[in-house]
């Protein structure tokens, strides 16, 4: 299960990648955005 | 050879060489470029971006700020890193000034470089590492920019087949011909470029400009890491050093 953040009412939900098509179960928008992850990302400065 | 600091100023020199050649020059100049190290942000380590850029990018413009590097305290040290953390969240535009070193000495240069445009709820939160490197590795670690160098402008005027007709006094681009007490005279010939604009305009070949290939003209300006004096030195030291090396293995 991986959250995403729903692009019309903003509430975060959790989607099954295995079931087809996704939806948001609040507004029904089915557009979404992946959440940054928490995680500190390290890169090289060139 | 010989050579004289004609303006010298903190980030920008200009230096006359004489008896010299343009090769020796040259490998001054490479030095410059290639050899002389200077610090500059390698690593970074990004918590959040929720700004426009992306996280490459904004590592891309923290790398190519100009960190105060005193040479004496970190060359040679490979290991040696300044550690940089910033922090900001909008509505502004985050600045060179804003990346904050534990060591207030070693904070940029220049305080007013943008980095990134925040708009209102967005932030920005990383730390940096600036190491010691070489332009020769990646541009960032050149501490040198817009170097470059001419032969001396020798500019002579044929005084008797000249007719004061002031055609090179006009198509001279930098105004450096002028005409005093009927005589055409040069004002500043270390500022000609050797264009031949008035050479061309002579229409009795009473003009004649050449380039003096042993006495040399080199200028320069530094990002701000070192200043212009040091780079020149250092890169001296490292081409004597790199002559010497080349001396004992023959």
């Amino acid at each position: 299960m991986i959250s995403y953040r729903c692009g019309k009412c903003g509430k975060v939900v959790e989607i099954d990648s295995e079931r087809m098509g996704i939806k948001c179960p609040f507004c029904g928008s089915k557009i979404f955005y992946k959440e940054r992850p928490p995680t500190a990302k390290r890169i090289k400065a060139r | 050879m010989k050579f004289k600091f004609l303006e010298l100023q903190e980030n920008y020199a200009k230096i006359l060489f004489e008896d010299t050649t343009p090769y020796f020059v040259n490998a001054i100049r490479r030095t410059m470029i290639a050899d002389v190290p200077k610090m500059a942000i390698e690593d970074v380590t990004i918590y959040d971006n929720t700004s426009a850029l992306f996280d490459e990018i904004i590592a891309h413009r923290l790398a190519m700020l100009p960190i105060p590097t005193y040479l004496d305290e970190v060359k040679g040290c490979e290991d040696c890193r300044i550690h940089y953390t910033l922090s900001k969240e909008g509505e502004c535009t985050v600045y060179s000034g804003d990346l904050k070193a534990e060591d207030p000495r070693w904070n940029i240069k220049d305080k007013n470089i943008p980095i990134v445009r925040l708009l209102k709820n967005q932030r920005l939160i990383l730390e940096a590492e600036a190491v010691l490197g070489t332009g020769k590795e990646h541009a960032k670690w050149q501490p040198v920019c817009g170097i470059g160098y001419k032969y001396y402008p020798e500019i002579e005027i044929d005084q008797e087949k000249c007719d004061l007709c002031m055609d090179c006094v006009n198509s001279c681009p930098r105004k450096l011909i002028e005409i005093k007490r009927n005589k055409v005279i040069v004002k500043n010939p270390e500022e000609c470029t050797l264009c031949m604009s008035c050479v061309e305009a002579c229409g009795r070949d009473a003009i004649s400009v050449k380039g003096n290939p042993n006495k040399i003209i080199m200028q320069y300006e530094t990002d701000g890491s070192l200043t212009a004096k040091e780079v020149f030195q250092e890169a001296l030291n490292i081409l004597y050093e790199k002559y010497d090396e080349l001396e004992k293995k023959l």
